[in-house]
């Protein structure tokens, strides 16, 4: 993917940039918030990653700014305030995703694919596949191998963000934000217990796992298994 | 110290005082001068008249000498009127009246008027010159007759009161001069000990404390006020050594035990890659619980130093409870706890969601955590109420563990608090507590800790939505 990374801390971009150019992704830099905007304008990104705090323009503000010039490109604002109203203002902003600092590198990766995919389609689909799981959002139906899986609500709906995102990692955070809408810090690996639940609906009995867990950033659903 | 007297409130209040007191003063007399002399005038006029009204009666014919007799008897009798009658030219006829002052009388007794006159003195010698207040009545052919008396004696009195009105005022003066450097420097004394007090307290003896008189006056109110205030400052200051002694516990143990790995690596235990990587991530992990701890210390931080800072919107509580539990459900069943949920009731009030949320979740975390049943074969058990009383909504947690001992009650919400038995063993920062402690303070409530026998029952109330 394109990325533009709007990062005014040198050491934090290298990384970043880094980072994901070694995920195959092709990364382009400016320093301040008016270099910033006329990159994002030019377009031809795929996602823009946006920090808060920059000198000349800050971050909120460039992306009123796209927003305000009908550019849709899906942005990841980064900042060091983490407060749930900060968020908030963030998104409000015209931002899609927000992530605070200090944050994982494989979760700010995990975000940007699942930002830059289109997943325009993905959404409108009643069918969604992964190897021989199928899933029937209509009829609230989930099958693998033609046999029924009984699935609470909670599962489907976990499952079903898991192959909205099939082919890209998944993390815990975004688990919890997008399947129970909360933002806090549990402490304990709460969600982990409810993939490992549906884990053992969907994969136990069968040869192939659908269901990965990517050591240290999450878990993945391999959209070619099985 | 002059100059400072004169700065005081106490001078601009004896001034003050001073200026009214006087004002009031000179009203009062002028009012009393002026009734006494009205009612004085009156009383002369009454007579007068009265006077008039005699004679008339006693000679109804007008029979001048019969007048004159009558006028001459009457002005040798003690406490006697004032007669005069003269003939056209002014000469005198009769009365006890030497000699009077020239006034443009009109001789029909209508107008009184005050003039000065002379009394005959039968002893002869010189008479003092008075003052009266007469009046003139023609008696025909040029003669009049004229009726008055004297009014010394009112004059005497308004002296008098003049006299007092001077007297006062200056005793005002003098009264007001001496109270103000009694009071003002009264008042110094006491504001230079307040000032004296304050500057050892900032310079940093925070045990001083402002002296505090028994009149219970404004000054003792204020003494006593900055006294607490004081002892708030104390306390902070002594839980904020704490906090930095904990500190140096809590927060030392984890940076130590990343910069241990850190060395390991560096020294280079490169054949065992394997064991380098479980190394990195175990920092990673360090990092991250370290991250979290300061982010609890933050927002933790954040809403003790206000409220306003947070947002709040109506929130059904149920909803909230029953969301949360969903999400901990496979974890507490997968610690072997059995769950209780008594979430019938609808209660709506104002918080913030996102606060709510992570002070259930440490809570449930503490019930995994500690709540578990450590004697007997009691199955451990997990107990979630909601009620609503009158004003409040009531969150109750209640686990069949150990408990908490009646002396950690207190303690247990400090920051950076870990009881004995805990330290070492179970990972955590020890600002479950805390957070949930700020929390239930952001949105005005209270929690309590209450035995459960056997465990510990924590019971919060929330303020309903009004």
């Amino acid at each position: 993917m394109r990325i533009l990374l709007v990062e005014d801390d040198h050491e934090a971009a290298d990384y970043i940039a880094k980072g994901l150019s070694e995920a195959n992704h092709v990364v382009r830099h400016a320093a301040d918030g008016n270099q910033g905007l006329d990159e994002a304008l030019e377009g031809g990104f795929d996602v823009i990653i946006v920090d808060r705090m920059l000198p000349k323009k800050d971050g909120l503000s460039l992306v009123e700014v796209l927003r305000s010039e009908n550019d849709q490109t899906p942005v990841l604002i980064l900042s060091a305030l983490g407060q749930v109203d900060d968020r908030v203002r963030g998104l409000r902003a015209g931002g899609d995703d927000y992530l605070t600092k200090p944050f994982a590198f494989s979760e700010l990766l995990a975000r940007v694919e699942a930002l830059g995919r289109r997943v325009l389609p993905i959404e409108a689909a009643t069918i969604l596949r992964a190897g021989d799981l199928e899933m029937d959002r209509l009829a609230h139906k989930v099958t693998r191998g033609g046999i029924e899986l009984g699935l609470q609500p909670r599962e489907f709906k976990l499952l079903e963000y898991l192959l909205k995102h099939a082919g890209q990692v998944v993390t815990r955070t975004m688990l919890l934000e997008a399947v129970w809408g909360y933002h806090f810090d549990p402490q304990t690996n709460v969600v982990d217990v409810h993939v490992s639940r549906l884990r053992s609906k969907i994969d136990r009995d069968f040869d192939k796992p659908i269901l990965q867990t990517v050591r240290g950033a999450g878990y993945m659903i391999d959209a070619d298994a099985g | 110290m002059l100059v400072r007297l004169f700065r005081t409130t106490a001078f601009r209040l004896a001034v003050l005082y001073l200026v009214v007191f006087s004002l009031l003063a000179a009203i009062a007399f002028l009012y009393v001068g002026a009734v006494t002399r009205e009612v004085v005038n009156q009383e002369i006029d009454q007579e007068i008249t009265e006077e008039i009204a005699t004679l008339r009666r006693l000679v109804p014919d007008r029979n001048l000498a019969r007048l004159a007799y009558l006028v001459e008897a009457r002005s040798w009798r003690p406490g006697a009127s004032l007669y005069l009658i003269t003939n056209s030219y002014g000469e005198p006829l009769a009365g006890n009246v030497g000699w009077v002052q020239e006034a443009t009388l009109e001789p029909d007794g209508s107008q009184a008027a005050v003039v000065s006159y002379t009394q005959v003195n039968p002893t002869g010698g010189v008479a003092t010159e008075r003052s009266a207040r007469v009046r003139l009545y023609a008696l025909g052919q040029g003669f009049t007759l004229l009726i008055g008396r004297d009014i010394g004696e009112r004059d005497a009195l308004q002296r008098a009161l003049d006299d007092a009105l001077k007297l006062i005022v200056f005793g005002l003066l003098l009264l007001a001069v001496i109270s103000w450097f009694i009071l003002g420097r009264a008042v110094l004394r006491r504001v230079d000990e307040v000032a004296a007090t304050s500057k050892a307290i900032a310079d940093g003896d925070l045990s001083r404390r402002l002296p505090v008189g028994k009149s219970g006056d404004e000054f003792d109110r204020l003494a006593e006020s900055l006294n607490r205030i004081l002892d708030r400052l104390l306390a902070l200051g002594t839980s904020l050594e704490e906090v930095s002694a904990n500190i140096g516990h809590d927060l030392r143990t984890p940076l130590m035990r990343m910069r241990h790995r850190l060395e390991k690596i560096k020294t280079g235990v490169e054949n065992d890659v394997a064991t380098s990587r479980d190394d990195v991530e175990a920092l990673i992990d360090e990092s991250d619980q370290l991250i979290r701890l300061f982010d609890s210390l933050l927002m933790i931080a954040r809403m003790q130093a206000g409220s306003s800072q947070i947002s709040l919107e109506p929130i059904d509580l149920k909803v909230l409870l029953s969301d949360v539990i969903e999400l901990y459900e496979p974890l507490i069943t997968d610690h072997g706890f059995d769950l209780n949920l008594a979430l019938d009731t609808e209660v709506n009030l104002h918080a913030n969601r996102e606060l709510l949320a992570q002070l259930l979740s440490n809570l449930i975390d503490n019930v995994l955590k500690y709540g578990c049943p450590t004697e007997g074969d009691r199955k451990p058990v997990l107990t979630l109420t909601l009620s609503a009383e009158k004003e409040n909504a009531l969150i109750t947690v209640c686990d069949n563990g150990p408990g908490i001992a009646e002396a950690d009650k207190k303690r247990v919400f400090d920051r950076f608090v870990r009881l004995e038995e805990s330290r070492g063993t179970k990972p955590g920062t020890g600002l479950g507590l805390s957070l949930v402690w700020a929390i239930v303070a952001v949105h005005n409530g209270r929690i309590e800790l209450q035995n459960a026998d056997p465990g510990l029952r924590i019971v919060i109330s929330l303020p309903l939505l009004r």
